[in-house]
């Protein structure tokens, strides 16, 4: 292993998968940026030997300690399937120790990081896309079997208690009864049955996962609030499903200002560029001009990494901006992939 | 395919069939642990506690069952959805939850020590329901 290869914005030449390990190390620098790392003493636990751990101080410290040791290793690509899995093996013997820790969205990070662990180049795709199978068709099944949620009752109330409240209630109260209510909340349930059935179709995992980014970020914009991790960990599953290389592809610029930027900040080693006119070529295909730009933004680590950190290190920010840029990225990536729909039909016409 | 990408594959299983085993098992009962129902309740409520006739203030409430006790439901908002005026803080998972988690703290204690405890809460807005601990 050489220097190089322990720069912490690198994503190829490991064993993982480069989606793969862009959003364990996308999750991991949200969870250390934002202090989670600290993790928890045991608190009403769920297994009863975390009621036997002995002093609950030194159990978190230790617990800590093993999770910043695998984060740093992650970070720097040493055995980065082992410190996924021991990322995830943390979080989750934190998540079993206390029922006050307890969230659903910290859940989902410690299974995203063991499923990583687990994972091969090959198996990936498939083992993420059915771990989102799994969580849509759960999270939509239990609103359905709620009455609350079927008369619209919950969504009533819980929408009146946010910073916007009192606007929903405004136009709620434009329709007779729960009926606006009722109706946002079966089209809540109907999107999560939707992304389910998106991602059991291999063909439809890139739309499911522009939905998921979608998704999420319409509430991060509606609430302000990233839900802890939720927010994170599935924007960066997402992306490792839309991650189309498993080798830095080749990109070509000419000497231009933003060019060379874009050249010139790639400390991961994303691409092997060579100058000319701007091209860019993923396996077989080749893009050019506009499209090419676009996709070697798409395509640095760098870029996720910097809007990841930003959008978790201030105390106190409004995070809306963070749903405003993955809603330009999923609008952009519609585009692009609807222009190679449409180019593919036209070569075969 | 190695022996290493078939434990791989098995581990896999094993955390899908563990996900849906207690998803299913969590929906025959009335708490949703790790069963992937993530914010899915509106639990507002007003809880008291006091041990030996001495009563417990917010913050020594909120510190013994670690919950978050700020006020966070405003006078408007109760007016708003029809909440009754007790009503101070949310949860937002099954209130079943909250009890068993009040029940598991009051166990660890010994018996002079224990809180009588009294529960009011709404949910999703609905009928004021009354809890106590001990029963």
């Amino acid at each position: 292993m050489t220097l190089r290869a322990r720069n912490p914005f690198r994503i190829y030449g490991t064993d993982l998968a480069p989606g793969a390990l862009l959003a364990a190390k996308l999750v991991a620098l949200v969870f250390a940026t934002q202090g989670l790392w600290r993790l928890t003493d045991p608190f009403v636990p769920y297994v009863s030997v975390f009621d036997h751990v002995g002093d609950p101080v030194r159990f978190r410290h230790i617990l800590s300690g093993i999770w910043i040791a695998a984060a740093l290793a992650l970070f720097v690509n040493l055995w980065p399937r082992i410190a996924c899995g021991v990322l995830g093996g943390a979080i989750g013997v934190a998540l079993l120790s206390s029922d006050a820790y307890r969230t659903n969205n910290l859940t989902y990070t410690a299974v995203v990081f063991l499923l990583i662990a687990l994972s091969t180049r090959t198996t990936v795709f498939s083992i993420l896309r059915w771990q989102l199978v799994v969580l849509y068709g759960f999270a939509a099944a239990n609103k359905l079997f709620d009455r609350g949620w079927r008369n619209g009752s919950f969504f009533q109330s819980w929408n009146s208690l946010q910073g916007y409240g009192h606007i929903y209630k405004t136009v709620g109260d434009l329709f007779p009864g729960r009926s606006f209510s009722a109706g946002a909340s079966w089209g809540v349930i109907a999107v999560e049955f939707l992304l389910m059935f998106l991602f059991a179709v291999p063909r439809l995992v890139p739309l499911g996962a522009l939905g998921v980014i979608a998704y999420h970020s319409s509430l991060l914009f509606l609430t302000g609030s990233t839900f802890t991790m939720f927010w994170y960990a599935l924007v960066a599953t997402a992306i490792a499903l839309l991650w189309p290389t498993a080798e830095p592809p080749a990109a070509t610029v000419d000497s231009g200002r933003a060019q060379t930027t874009l050249r010139l900040g790639d400390l991961g080693r994303a691409f092997t560029w060579r100058r000319g006119a701007v091209s860019l070529a993923i396996g077989a295909t080749r893009f050019t001009g506009t499209e090419a730009l676009l996709r070697i933004v798409a395509l640095q680590p760098i870029v996720y990494g910097l809007v990841y950190f930003l959008l978790a290190s201030p105390h106190d920010p409004n995070r809306r901006w963070g749903a405003l840029i993955a809603f330009a990225g999923v609008a952009t990536g519609l585009l692009l992939r609807y222009r190679q729909s449409a180019v593919r039909t036209l070569s075969r016409a | 395919v190695s022996t290493g990408n078939k434990l791989r594959v098995a581990a896999v299983g094993a955390l899908f069939a563990l996900q849906c085993g207690v998803g299913i098992w969590q929906h025959l009962g009335s708490t949703r642990y790790f069963a992937w129902a993530p914010n899915d309740y509106l639990m507002t409520y007003n809880l008291t506690a006091s041990v030996n006739g001495h009563a417990l203030t917010p913050a020594q409430i909120g510190e013994r069952y670690r919950l978050s006790l700020a006020a966070l439901v405003s006078a408007r908002a109760q007016r708003d959805i029809g909440l009754a005026s007790s009503m101070r803080y949310v949860w937002e998972d099954p209130p079943a939850e909250v009890k068993h988690r009040i029940r598991r703290v009051e166990a660890t204690y010994p018996p002079a020590e224990r809180a009588q405890v009294q529960l009011e809460y709404q949910l999703d807005a609905g009928p004021l329901q009354h809890w106590r601990w001990p029963q």
